[in-house]
């Protein structure tokens, strides 16, 4: 199907491959329906809205930054995505850009959750205290890098 | 408006409940009872995520082409040869 987006004009997606946001995303209660968009030569990925071409997210997966991700997978988001494996999970962080583009900051706090098997979705807060809202990308990459050579030289 | 004193609580539908724990000077102690199904959040958090993804959507940034052009999949991966 035919999907108008800002970004990228006109474009053809699968119908198969939208994603339902039930509560949708946080600031953004009342959009529902996302398709992921990726790049062959990039890490990052689009979330775009499939009911509002100017709605889009960059978002990338949050390994990049902290191979040692994991979002706690509570009772409550089990249900609600109808989760029956954890391998049917995919879980994605969004990303703020300015002009600056050394200041591009990953939210690890409230990651998107994922059942790619239902694509059903949710933006999950995470409450211990081990993220917040702005990471630096590319400081956070520098350091996994840095962590991953040590590791290789031990 | 409720008025409620230490150890007294407030029931909201038929599942969740609210509780006084202990009030010291201007803070007060909840303890919230829910069904695991519902999130319970300090409600400063979610407005520092909603506020955060607002001013991560792509609603009139158009230099996209720019952050794609950074970090690029092949260039990370010529690094990574070069440092093995």
């Amino acid at each position: 199907m035919k999907l108008n987006t800002k970004q990228f004009g006109e474009i053809e997606i699968d119908p198969n491959e939208i994603i339902e946001f039930p509560a949708g995303i946080l600031g953004f209660e009342d959009y529902h329906r996302y398709v992921i968009l990726e790049f062959e030569d990039s890490i990052f990925q689009f979330l775009q809205s499939v009911e509002e071409p100017w709605l889009s997210f960059i978002i990338m997966m949050p390994e990049l930054l902290r191979p040692d991700y994991q979002v706690a997978v509570e009772e409550k988001y089990v249900k609600e995505l109808k989760f029956q494996d954890a391998s049917e999970g995919r879980v994605y962080v969004i990303i703020t850009i300015s002009e600056d583009l050394s200041d591009m900051t990953a939210n690890l706090q409230a990651p998107i959750v994922i059942n790619w098997n239902r694509r059903l979705a949710k933006q999950v807060v995470l409450m211990d205290g081990a993220y917040n809202t702005r990471h630096n990308v590319l400081a956070e990459m520098e350091q996994a890098k840095a962590n991953n050579s040590l590791r290789k030289t031990v | 408006m409720l008025t409620r004193k230490i150890d007294e609580s407030i029931v909201i539908g038929d599942d969740i409940k609210v509780f006084i724990v202990d009030i010291r000077g201007d803070q007060v102690k909840l303890g919230i009872d829910a069904p695991k199904d519902i999130s319970v959040h300090r409600q400063e958090i979610y407005e520092d995520i909603q506020q955060e993804n607002k001013r991560a959507a792509l609603s009139n940034r158009v230099n996209v082409d720019k952050v794609f052009e950074t970090l690029r999949k092949s260039q990370k991966e010529k690094e990574i040869e070069s440092d093995s």
